[in-house]
């Protein structure tokens, strides 16, 4: 079964960097992050924390588009191509083949991210003239959210097509960061009916503000490694949970 | 125990804009026995690939039941000795032909060297030896059915699956797709093969099963559904007259040679006495046979026919 998930993961892997549309991407966050230095002289004082912000930004940003735009056409694209018949006439079961292609866009990101973090970082480290260690963490929690943003992406993919699944996972992504605001209207809501719905709507989007220290970290105040542990808790058990949605839905579902 | 059985499979599909579901099989039983070469018939549209996939898991029936060596198709391990070829094989066209092969290997959780030696071995059998580091983007039709079939083959399967394996080939293809199946058959592999080419299902196969709008409308063997269907009979004989041989339908001659058409048996006996009497000398007597798709077509207007007959018995 390792074996079989393993042999997907490592096939959507060599598929997406055979795609000269991910150098693409990490071109673009390279450039992006090597502006922030031109934009940090316009400010005085302050360089280092644009150049930290800003990059973090950049690799957050396009780790997003990677993750979405991959995430999207992963299942779709095998329908699409009719490539999937051949594959799911073998003895792998449809959920292992969803977190096979899962595992595969994984371990894409983790080489992009890792790329993309080394370059920050190595500009970083070239402005403060010390390694920033402290953004080690902030770079972990992006790549978690990442899974997230991956999950979330594969069980829209699983039952929709990719325009519907970029539109959806977009809104998740954007509503996602705003449920700290979800929270505070679950106090407020009007009747019992308004009350439950934000309430559900609140446990089942993802928190992604978890994720986002940057204001910490650009600021130099620590992230406490139990608040990390947390996060990447939280993540794995929502990407979990996404993943199993998305299989029970894929595991009917006709192959037309 | 049977290696494929369907049991009045039914199944609809959405179609068009509003998806409306349209039945593209109504009634498919049929069973494959082990060993077998088994053809699946029908014209395009009929609902080969359908049952195909239903057969494979790809699609649910609506009714009815598949199995595949004794558990249902959607089973992952009713997958384990089965190969598969797709119709107009579709395959990733970043990889390499070997690449493609080698992956298909690692979802049988084959070990790397089994995988190596097999993907070698098949590479081979299948004449992709020269293209197999090529990435498939590069591939032609023919070659790309020509590398499904040795990734269908990779597993060393009990039963292999062929939906069309001979589309898109060249003469020369079709003879090498020909002499793999009966490889396969010399070797005790089961065989459940789709096609619209009769001609092929003749060579090739035990038994045939007719699909035409979503039934079965005749399953046999080969030999069973051709047997005793002699047309006519071309008969030849040598130093005779036309008028020595009175009574029958001389077509043709040629200096002393006659040629005739001999339309049932018992004047077959009659037309050799008689050259016999007159002192002449039989050449040749060549029957000739209904073809695959003489029976075919006449099943499909049979089915018609039936057709007809139940609308008019189920109106007042």
């Amino acid at each position: 079964m390792i074996g079989r998930i393993a042999a997907i993961a490592t096939h959507t892997f060599k598929e997406a960097v055979r795609d000269r549309i991910l150098v693409l991407f990490v071109m673009f966050a390279f450039a992006m992050m090597a502006a922030s230095t031109v934009l940090s002289w316009l400010t005085v004082g302050s360089e280092l924390k644009i150049v930290t912000d800003l990059g973090l930004g950049a690799l957050a940003l396009f780790g997003t588009m990677i993750a979405i735009f991959i995430g999207i056409t992963l299942v779709h694209k095998e329908v699409e191509k009719k490539t999937i018949y051949a594959v799911l006439a073998k003895p792998v079961s449809r959920w292992q083949f969803l977190v096979g292609k899962y595992c595969g866009l994984m371990l894409t990101l983790a080489v992009v991210t890792g790329l993309m973090a080394v370059f920050y970082l190595a500009l970083v480290w070239w402005k403060a003239g010390v390694f920033p260690a402290h953004l080690l963490s902030a770079v972990l929690l992006t790549y978690m959210e990442l899974s997230i943003i991956t999950a979330v992406a594969i069980l829209f993919s699983s039952f929709t097509t990719p325009m519907l699944a970029a539109v959806f996972t977009v809104a998740v992504y954007v509503v996602g960061h705003l449920t700290w605001g979800l929270a505070g209207f679950v106090e407020v809501a009007p009747g019992a009916a308004t009350h439950y719905l934000v309430t559900v709507l609140y446990y089942a989007l993802p928190d992604l503000e978890t994720f986002n220290v940057r204001s910490r970290v650009v600021h130099g105040l620590p992230v406490g490694r139990g608040y990390v542990l947390d996060a990447v808790g939280y993540a794995l058990a929502y990407s979990a949970g996404m993943l199993a949605i998305a299989a029970i839905l894929f595991r009917r579902r006709d192959l037309t | 125990m049977s290696v494929v059985c369907f049991e009045r499979v039914a199944k609809s599909l959405p179609h068009g804009f509003w998806l409306r579901r349209k039945q593209v099989l109504r009634d498919v039983s049929l069973t494959v026995e082990r060993g077998e070469v088994y053809g699946f018939l029908g014209p395009n549209g009929a609902g080969k690939t359908t049952s195909l996939k239903c057969l494979l898991g790809l699609l649910s029936p609506d009714a009815g039941s598949v199995e595949i060596f004794g558990r249902p198709g959607s089973d992952p391990k009713a997958r384990r000795k089965l190969g598969y070829l797709p119709e107009q094989p579709y395959f990733y066209p970043h990889l390499t032909g070997r690449e493609l092969v080698d992956y298909f290997g690692r979802l049988f959780d084959l070990p790397a060297d089994v995988r190596r030696r097999r993907t070698d071995e098949l590479i081979e059998l299948v004449g992709m030896s020269a293209k197999a580091s090529q990435p498939i983007k590069q591939y032609s039709k023919g070659m790309m059915q020509r590398i499904g079939m040795a990734q269908a083959l990779i597993n060393d399967p009990e039963l292999v699956i062929l939906d069309e394996p001979m589309s898109g080939l060249d003469p020369i293809g079709r003879r090498e797709v020909k002499d793999i199946i009966l490889g396969l058959k010399a070797r005790g592999t089961t065989v459940f093969f789709s096609s619209h080419i009769l001609a092929d299902a003749e060579v090739l196969c035990d038994r045939v099963g007719l699909l035409f709008e979503g039934r079965i409308v005749r399953e046999s063997g080969v030999d069973e559904l051709l047997e005793g269907r002699v047309q006519y009979w071309d008969a030849t004989c040598d130093d005779l007259k036309p008028d020595q041989v009175p009574g029958h339908d001389c077509r043709a001659t040629q200096g002393d040679r006659l040629y005739f058409r001999i339309a049932a048996a018992d004047e077959l006996e009659r037309w050799i006495d008689t050259v016999r009497r007159a002192g002449g000398r039989v050449v040749q007597v060549s029957p000739h046979r209904y073809t695959l798709e003489d029976f075919f077509l006449g099943a499909i207007r049979g089915d018609r026919e039936l057709d007809a007959d139940s609308h008019l018995e189920e109106s007042p």
